[in-house]
């Protein structure tokens, strides 16, 4: 039979979709669909939390928290003691005690404070009653329990984006983000610790020389941890001035 | 932040190098087929009648392996979310099956005719922890090229 | 336009050729229909989903093969394969070729 060559000029088997269009179309969508979900999923958290009772945290998080291995005991029942004081045995707070360079401490869900034996030598007495207030006031406010229900949904979302590069590039985002709105609830919970410390030594003193410690060891950076997941220090202090004006009214 | 720079300057080393080595390779492509477009290719088993003469025949392959420049890539694995067709590979395989048919050609000149072509495909380069990887894409032509007593 | 898989359209001629023309597309099911099909492998059985992305990106294969002949002035295309090759989860790769040519 007889060939006849001819070209074919039209190419039929590649769509005629510009690359970059659908790229930025898709990326778009997508980081549009990732928003309404945090925003939705944060929502739901802030309203479901108040329906979880405390004692219910303290029970799923008590095998956890208890793998971790505390030294000086008899040191945090000492300090627990004093949060007890504090705060008017109005619930159980847990404290563990952990050796570390680092001077820092935080809050884990079920009522638990961890804090690095650092600090300890670092503060005073006084100091350290305003550190309890402060994890005191977060637990108050249920910020714990949104902060790692939060995580614990976001870690669910994340496994839906199977690239190595986008997962991690996620959660660079979603920390930003979320250290961004910790800080109004670190002044809030800033504001209950001023009551609890004003009500036990009827001054706010040791707020204020705790952040000026902080302030002024910003060059020895010692305290360069504790100061990067907490609202400037100056800032913090314009905040007492404001409490006491409103104390003074 | 060190991995968003990263990820958005391999995306444009990508995008960039891999336009222009894909417009270099299809305008390459063209070429030769115009100049191989008098060689027939066709899947039938003869296209001759009793009365031609068969002079030689051998068997001719032709193959090549190609691979998605990081672009293309993320955009795969972005539509793969969404669903619809993949534009990216669709290039990649329609160069390799052009490159492939371009090289069994080249593999009979000096003959009339391919007949009994086919085509394989294979997909390589899923590394061994990511199972959903779009990597490359190996493409071979194999043919019996057949000559003519004239 | 004729399509067979047999070497000749049967019973006509083949008077011309013009050598191989080929359709091909590459398809992503979304992710939900990903999903509910891993889930369903619990279960066995057909996985509508994917029968569906396979039978869609077949027919547009053949379609695109089919635009090739023309564009050439064929009227039918014999000797017709298929090759499926799996790009990723979730996705298919589809090829089509045959000969094109013009049959009375």
């Amino acid at each position: 039979m007889k060939y006849i060559a001819k070209e074919i000029e039209e190419n039929v088997n590649i769509s005629k979709n510009n690359a970059l269009m659908v790229f930025f179309r898709i990326i778009i969508t997508i980081i549009l669909i990732l928003i309404t979900i945090y925003i939705s999923f944060g929502i739901i958290i802030n309203i479901g939390v108040k329906y979880i009772p405390v004692t219910w945290e303290i029970n799923i998080t008590k095998s956890f928290v208890n793998k971790i291995d505390s030294i000086f005991p008899e040191k945090a029942l000492e300090i627990e003691k004093r949060i007890d004081t504090l705060t008017n045995n109005n619930r159980k707070y847990f404290v563990k005690i952990l050796k570390s360079d680092e001077i820092n401490a935080f809050a884990l869900p079920g009522n638990n404070i961890v804090i690095y034996d650092a600090l300890l030598n670092n503060i005073t007495d006084e100091e350290l009653d305003f550190v309890l207030a402060h994890e005191v006031g977060h637990f108050q406010n249920r910020d714990i329990s949104k902060k790692y229900a939060r995580l614990f949904i976001f870690s669910i979302l994340s496994s839906f984006i199977s690239k190595d590069q986008g997962q991690s590039i996620f959660f660079d985002i979603l920390n930003n983000t979320e250290m961004k709105f910790s800080q109004t609830d670190e002044i809030n919970a800033d504001k209950y610790a001023f009551e609890l410390i004003y009500k036990k030594y009827k001054n706010l003193d040791s707020a204020e020389s705790f952040f000026n410690k902080i302030l002024k060891d910003k060059k020895l950076s010692k305290f360069d941890y504790y100061f990067s997941s907490h609202p400037h220090p100056e800032k913090r202090i314009d905040k007492i001035k404001e409490y006491k004006r409103l104390l003074n009214n | 932040m060190a991995n968003i720079i990263i990820f958005i300057s391999l995306l444009l080393i990508g995008y960039f190098a891999g336009k222009y080595a894909e417009s270099k390779h299809y305008s390459s492509i063209k070429e030769r087929e115009l100049k191989l477009l008098y060689l027939p290719v066709v899947t039938l088993k003869k296209t001759w009648t009793e009365e031609d003469q068969i002079k030689k025949s051998k068997l001719v392959t032709g193959s090549v392996v190609i691979s998605l420049d990081y672009f293309k890539r993320i955009l795969a694995a972005l539509i793969n979310i969404t669903g619809g067709r993949i534009i990216s590979y669709e290039t990649l395989l329609d160069r390799g099956r052009r490159e492939a048919i371009l090289r069994m050609k080249k593999d009979s000149l000096g003959y009339d005719c391919i007949v009994n072509f086919r085509m394989e495909t294979s997909s390589i380069g899923q590394s061994a922890n990511n199972k959903k990887s779009i990597g490359s894409v190996e493409v071979m032509a194999y043919g019996t090229a057949v000559k003519f007593v004239k | 336009m004729i399509l067979v898989n047999t070497e000749t359209v049967p019973g006509k001629e083949i008077i011309e050729h013009f050598g191989i023309v080929s359709g091909s597309t590459v398809r992503a099911k979304n992710i939900g229909r990903d999903f509910m099909a891993g889930l369903k492998n619990m279960v066995g059985g057909e996985l509508k989903g994917y029968t569906e992305l396979l039978k869609e990106s077949r027919d547009e294969a053949i379609s695109r093969m089919i635009k090739q002949a023309s564009i050439l002035g064929a009227n039918a295309i014999v000797n017709i394969r298929f090759a499926t090759s799996s790009v990723a989860q979730g996705a298919a790769e589809l090829y089509v070729y045959g000969t094109a040519v013009t049959v009375e």
